[in-house]
């Protein structure tokens, strides 16, 4: 049953459609990163048992306990125990790493760039690769051409897609590690460090991404704007990069957002088979050892930036595609 | 069963047959595994510590002696059991959710939007971490984060799924019955949505068990003294340059487990797209193999300025049964401002016969033809070496929505042709377009330029593709169905501004169209094809004085006009339409003309030339008298 | 016997795009026995009109009575009651069916929506069901995707039928169909309604199949019914200036080619009603566009009630010609 709902007066969105989709992802982010914050902050009020008491050990005296909770904070009132939370996000003031004994901003500082760059360097190549790969692969099969290379592109891409990035950087690990000698594989200075765990990161994201890519351009090379286009007479470069590419876009978008949001993730995994320096080992090992302050940190840090990526992506993608504003919910 | 079947299908494919057996072979082994090797994996052998593979180690002992490939075996159960557990909880969560909006609602999609959108956001991992912090670190804090964070996928599909279900007739029908809600969505809702949910259940536990050995992996998963696949993986990885075998076995185990849930779910999808359709598989077993093109005495008489000449025009689809023919030698011509229609039911071939002119038919089509010429240029190569399709043949299509490029703006879609095939610099291909649009009467042309086609309406881009083939100076203008789509008061403004640019360019035009009544207010002769030959060639204006072919008699007297006496009875043709794969020898409407005979059904009738040399008929008994049975006269038919 | 009176129902839709009237302040009626046609292009609202008789969606305003029984005043279970003798047949062969079930299947579960009907006495019913729409008794153990688009549409009147109506609305039933198959059904249902009784409410964009099967006919524009008349009254003399477009608009197989009264070319941005005055002014040929002086148009709506008793056609400058 369709239900109805009062008659709606022709408001704001409806007179500047940009305005108000900018304005509502916008706001949306806000109260999501607000929830990160929230749920951040909550998590060491949740953990069970006194985290200052698993720090300083069963037998340190209470009163040791008492000036260590004063010291942090943690006799205030909650609400304001979260506004000097958000303060101290916002001064870069995050705390003092328990393990490292280090301050965790100057963690972060450290451990940020070797992150940041290899997830950088392994989106570059998976979209470029990708991308590359599923549109010729398209062009290849179109029409059920090839039909074997469709089998064998459809098999290895498959089976590549399916290898955890973990496994693939245990086994790359082993190859070049133990057998072969030609690329280091921990972390050292230079660039020779960064192949095999981009190659890790990368060839199951290529593997799945192309995969798709294929799928989008034989959908629109099929599509009946193309056969019109084919009827024009339009030289091949016209037809293939003025009609057949923009309407690939909206959707080369999502996946990248998608693929950079999901890189976080496989970062971590990486990082801790190369042992490589950089926010994912310090993650994991903070919550193993139970290093709240650098732990908190790092979450935070990893879910704004997806917040911020997804966002990016969404208002791009908004503003480029002719359609979507109309498609808005 | 609908599942049983399912299974069946996907395991005709090498692939789904594998993955199935493969499947069953792990739950086997999660079961039976612990109990046959549990204790060996458990037995600590301290003269055989961090082994290498041995005859009686294969993979290996771990740093208590515990023999590796034991223990990798009876991991199964563990890794399994989990990734069922995290489905099970992202299921449980995404599917209800998923279907709220259906059951509840507009108000509940937003709230529903609004979960997904918070889950999506934070990737599983961190999701995975936070609670392993709250929970600490543990297979339960694993499987409720990736529990969650696989639940919008399924509130996705289920949302997806449901409103298109909800939305069908049959689901309106079952209301109008007055049918209770509960018997609606579990007779009705239910059974269309179950199974895509169960496809995508299976490929998300093989998701899962990746995702699971991910987590272990990091200490963040199962915890020793238990062991998955992950935890043994990297209690084996820092061995790795010396015992690299110690790794093998969970990798391996990762690997095939992981492709044997996904294989088996993509091979399930398969099946299931194959058998929710309506496509109906041609029948096996009579004379299904491909019809010989025999040489047909058909006659052509060519106009004396043709425009376009066609003799023997065949287009074949290999199928996995054989080779079918929907266009099957057919010969007409055109002649210079001449106007002329091709009227046909679903399955005539009257809109390949119009993509084959334009050398459009999609592959793997393939176009055979004695003699095909466009101005007199030979294309019956599928070449153009001149060019002539591009500026001298219009297209026109029917679905307005599709043929026009909707990333691109009108009027660069418009000054294209200018610009590529009359040297037009960017300027001057915009002016012309201006010009074209006012030409097609479209208001404000200037502004048309930088709209998006789907800023128009349909009658408006029917006038855009219109002016698209005006952008050259086309000498044929072929209209497949291009008023089909349309309210009937803009299909008479279309079909008015195609004749009128018609009169004024001199242009001919081939227009497709399944109604009879259209053909004959449009064009000066209509072609009939029933199953891809044309069973007759007429002027419209002897078509109320009564055409020759049953079929074409039959059509009009099956469709009521404005004048039909409302009294009579419309003649309907018994039967159906022929399936390209299934045509039977000689005529192919015999199995339904009411004047058959056994010479039409041994012998395809050529299509022949009648006593004026202008008006064509493939038949052996062709009739006579007028057909359309008005208020003011009635006549009969006499058998010819 | 039932009759269905529709007065002055409006339904309001709140979509994306804004909120749209899909049907506005629409009086008529379907007398039992008659068969009374509902044409109008799209977004004409008449599909949306039929769909709120059988209750599918809900009037913003305006009551429905069936039998005399105003929907609005009865209980749930009461309602449910007195809406089962409206049954509905839909336009996409391919949907209407659920393709999990069986014919028999979905007949058998129709009847059971009747009464209680065991299951030996269902079988035979669900038979006399197939009879009755001339299709072969084997084909209740027939899946949807085995039947042709004709055969298929057979079924879902069957279905309807099951649960013995006395009105039954048929919504663009025929527009998917080919043209052979179209006279079959339209014959089913004139058959159907001598032998049964039906009043139907046949509803469809085509004019020509509109006035062949039906005694009154109902034309609509933008949510209004412009004109309402006798079903031979309207083609010969119609009033409205949109009638009369449409009439002009239908293709005649004489291949006569009718002068058109000066007909706009309509570019219509956007299709909704204006705040006021006639919803047809932007293409109407009798109208200020025409006539700069009929400034009554621009400033006042012009309402018409749909009555078999008279012609009435909604237009300040209605004129009848032959």
């Amino acid at each position: 049953m369709v239900s109805l709902t009062a008659p709606a007066r022709v408001g704001f969105a409806d007179k500047h459609p940009t305005a108000a989709f900018l304005l509502r992802r916008i706001g949306r982010m806000i109260i999501l990163l607000l929830l990160l914050l929230v749920l951040s902050f909550a998590m060491i009020h949740l953990v069970p048992g006194d985290p200052v008491r698993a720090e300083l050990g069963p037998r340190a005296p209470a009163s040791a306990v008492e000036a260590r909770k004063a010291e942090l904070g943690l006799d205030q009132p909650i609400p304001q125990q979260f506004a000097d939370y958000v303060q101290g996000l916002l001064t870069g003031d995050l705390g003092t790493s328990t393990t490292l004994h280090l301050p965790v901003s100057e963690v972060i500082a450290e451990r940020l760039p070797n992150s940041a760059r290899l997830a950088g360097i392994a989106f570059v190549v998976i979209m470029l690769l990708s991308i590359t790969i599923g549109m010729i692969a398209a062009v290849m099969t179109k029409d059920g051409r090839h039909s074997g290379g469709e089998l064998a592109f459809t098999s290895a891409t498959g089976f590549f897609a399916t290898i955890p990035e973990f496994v693939l950087g245990v086994a790359l690990v082993y190859a070049f590690g133990v057998e072969l000698d030609w690329f280091p594989v921990a972390y050292e200075p230079g660039v020779a460090a960064y192949v095999l765990p981009v190659a890790a990161l990368s060839i199951g994201s290529i593997a799945a991404l192309s995969r798709i890519v294929r799928v989008e351009t034989l959908d629109v090379l099929g599509a009946d704007y193309m056969r019109t286009a084919r009827s024009k007479r339009l030289p091949a470069r016209l037809t293939y990069l003025r009609h057949a590419l923009p309407n690939m876009l909206t959707s080369t978008l999502t996946l990248g957002g998608l693929l950079l949001s999901g890189l976080i993730g496989a970062t971590v995994l990486v990082e801790n088979v190369f042992a490589w320096p950089g926010l994912g080992t310090a993650v994991v090992d903070s919550v193993v050892a139970q290093d709240y302050a650098l732990a908190q940190a790092i979450m935070v840090l990893l879910g704004a930036t997806v917040l911020i990526i997804n966002l990016a992506v969404d208002l791009i993608i908004g503003l480029i595609d002719p359609r979507s504003t109309i498609r808005e919910l | 069963m609908a599942q049983r079947g399912l299974v069946r299908t996907a395991l005709r494919t090498p692939t789904g047959a594998l993955a199935l057996v493969t499947v069953v072979l792990l739950i086997v082994l999660a079961i039976v595994a612990p109990i046959i090797w549990g204790d060996k994996a458990a037995t600590a052998n301290v003269d055989h510590l961090l082994e290498g593979g041995s005859a009686a180690h294969p993979l290996g002992t771990d740093n208590i002696g515990r023999d590796l490939l034991a223990r990798t075996l009876v991991a199964t159960r563990l890794s399994l059991v989990l990734a069922v557990l995290t489905v099970l909880v992202g299921a449980g969560i995404g599917v209800p959710l998923g279907a709220l909006p259906t059951l509840l609602g507009r108000r509940s999609a937003r709230l529903t939007a609004a979960v997904t959108d918070l889950a999506l956001a934070y990737p599983a991992l961190l999701l995975a971490i936070f609670l392993g912090i709250i929970l600490g670190a543990g297979p339960t804090a694993a499987v409720v984060a990736l529990g969650i964070a696989s639940a919008p996928a399924f509130a996705r599909l289920t949302q997806t799924l449901a409103a298109s279900v909800a939305g069908s007739d049959y689901v309106a029908a079952a209301h109008v019955l007055g049918l209770s809600r509960r018997r609606v969505l579990f007779r009705h809702v239910l059974p269309n949505i179950a199974e895509p949910i169960i496809l995508n259940v299976t490929v998300a536990i093989g998701y899962a068990l990746l995702a699971l050995s991910g987590l272990s992996f990091l200490g963040l998963g199962v915890q020793p003294p238990s062991y998955d696949w992950g935890q043994l993986l990297t209690s084996s990885l820092n061995r790795i340059y010396v015992v690299p075998e110690a790794a093998l076995g969970p990798c391996v185990a990762i690997v095939i487990a992981g492709l044997a849930f996904n294989g088996l779910g993509e091979a399930l999808a398969r099946a299931s797209s194959t058998r929710s359709t309506y496509v109906r598989s041609p029948v096996r077993g009579t004379t299904s193999a491909f019809e010989p093109i025999l040489p047909v005495a058909d006659q052509l008489r060519v106009a004396d300025d043709p425009v376009l000449v066609v003799e023997g025009l065949t287009v074949t689809f290999p199928t996995a049964d054989g080779t079918i023919a929907p266009v099957r030698g057919i010969s007409f011509s055109i002649g210079n401002g001449e106007r002329v229609a091709i009227v046909g039911e679903s399955g005539s071939g009257k809109s390949l016969t119009a993509l084959s002119l334009a050398q459009l038919v999609p592959h793997p089509g393939m176009v055979r033809a004695d003699r095909l010429e466009f101005l007199g240029r030979d294309l019956s190569d599928g070449t153009d070496p001149e060019g002539v399709v591009g500026t001298s043949m219009a297209m026109v299509f029917q679905d307005t929505s599709t043929s026009l490029n909707p990333a691109l703006r009108v009027g660069t879609q418009l000054s294209e042709v200018a610009e590529v095939h009359g040297g037009l610099r960017r300027a001057e291909a915009r002016r012309r377009a201006v010009d074209r649009l006012r030409e097609v009467r479209l208001s404000g042309p200037e502004r048309r330029l930088r709209q998006f086609p789907h800023e128009l309406s349909g009658g408006m881009r029917q006038r855009v593709m219109i002016a698209v083939g005006l952008m050259g100076e086309p000498r044929l203008i072929v209209a497949d169905e291009p008023t089909s789509a349309l309210d009937v008061t803009v299909q008479q403004q279309i079909l008015r501004l195609l004749k009128e640019i018609g009169d004024d360019t001199g242009a001919s035009c081939l227009l497709i169209t399944h109604d009879i009544a259209v053909a004959t207010e449009m064009c000066d002769r209509i072609l009939v094809m029933y199953a891809g030959r044309i069973v007759e060639d007429i002027d419209a204006s002897r078509l109320w004085e009564g055409p020759a072919h049953p079929y074409t008699r039959a059509l009009l007297a099956a469709v009521p006009d404005m004048d039909t006496d409302r009294d009579v009875e419309l003649a309907s043709i018994p039967g159906r339409p022929p399936d390209p794969a299934d045509l039977p020898t000689g005529c192919a409407f015999a199995p339904r003309c009411a004047f058959a005979t056994d010479k039409c059904r041994e012998d395809r009738p050529p299509l022949l030339l009648d006593k004026t040399d202008s008006h064509r008929v493939a038949c052996w008994h062709p009739q006579q008298g007028s057909v359309v049975a008005h208020e003011d006269d009635r006549l009969e038919s006499e058998v010819g | 016997m039932t009759a269905i009176d529709v007065e002055r129902v409006s339904v309001h839709f709140h979509a994306r795009a804004g909120s749209v009237m899909a049907v506005d302040e629409v009086t008529m009626s379907v007398p039992p026995g008659a068969v009374v046609g509902l044409v109008g292009e799209s977004g004409s609202g008449k599909s949306t009109l039929a769909r709120a008789i059988v209750g599918l969606v809900s009037p913003t305003s305006g009551s429905i009575r069936i039998d005399g029984a105003d929907l609005a005043t009865l209980s749930a279970g009461a309602t449910r009651r007195a809406r089962l003798p409206v049954q509905m047949i839909f336009q996409d062969p391919n949907s209407s069916l659920n393709p999990r079930m069986t014919v028999g299947a979905a007949l058998s579960e129709a009847l059971g929506a009747r009464e209680r009907v065991g299951r030996a006495a269902r079988d035979d019913e669900v038979a006399e069901l197939l009879d009755l729409v001339t299709l072969d008794r084997r084909m209740a153990t027939a899946y949807p995707r085995e039947l042709s688009g004709g055969q298929r549409q057979r079924v879902a009147i069957a279905r309807a039928l099951a649960v013995k109506p006395d009105v039954l609305i048929c919504d663009e039933v025929t527009s998917a169909l080919d043209a052979s198959v179209t006279g079959a059904i339209l014959n089913l249902l004139r058959d159907l309604r001598r032998e049964l009784g039906l009043s139907i409410l046949f509803i469809s964009h085509n004019l020509a199949v509109v006035r062949y099967v039906s005694d009154q006919i109902g034309v609509m524009y933008l949510g209004r019914i412009v004109e309402f008349a006798e079903a031979e009254a309207l083609v010969r003399s119609a009033e409205h200036p949109y009638t009369r477009a449409l009439l002009d608009a239908v293709p005649r197989l004489g291949g006569v080619d009718v002068e058109a009264p000066a007909e706009l070319d309509r570019d219509v941005d956007d299709l909704q009603p204006p705040e006021q005055g006639c919803a047809f002014l932007p293409r109407c040929p009798a109208g200020p566009l025409v006539d700069p002086t009929r400034e009554i148009c621009a400033a006042m709506d012009p309402q018409a009630e749909a009555s078999a008793r008279r012609h009435e056609a909604a237009c300040h400058f209605a004129k009848a010609e032959s």
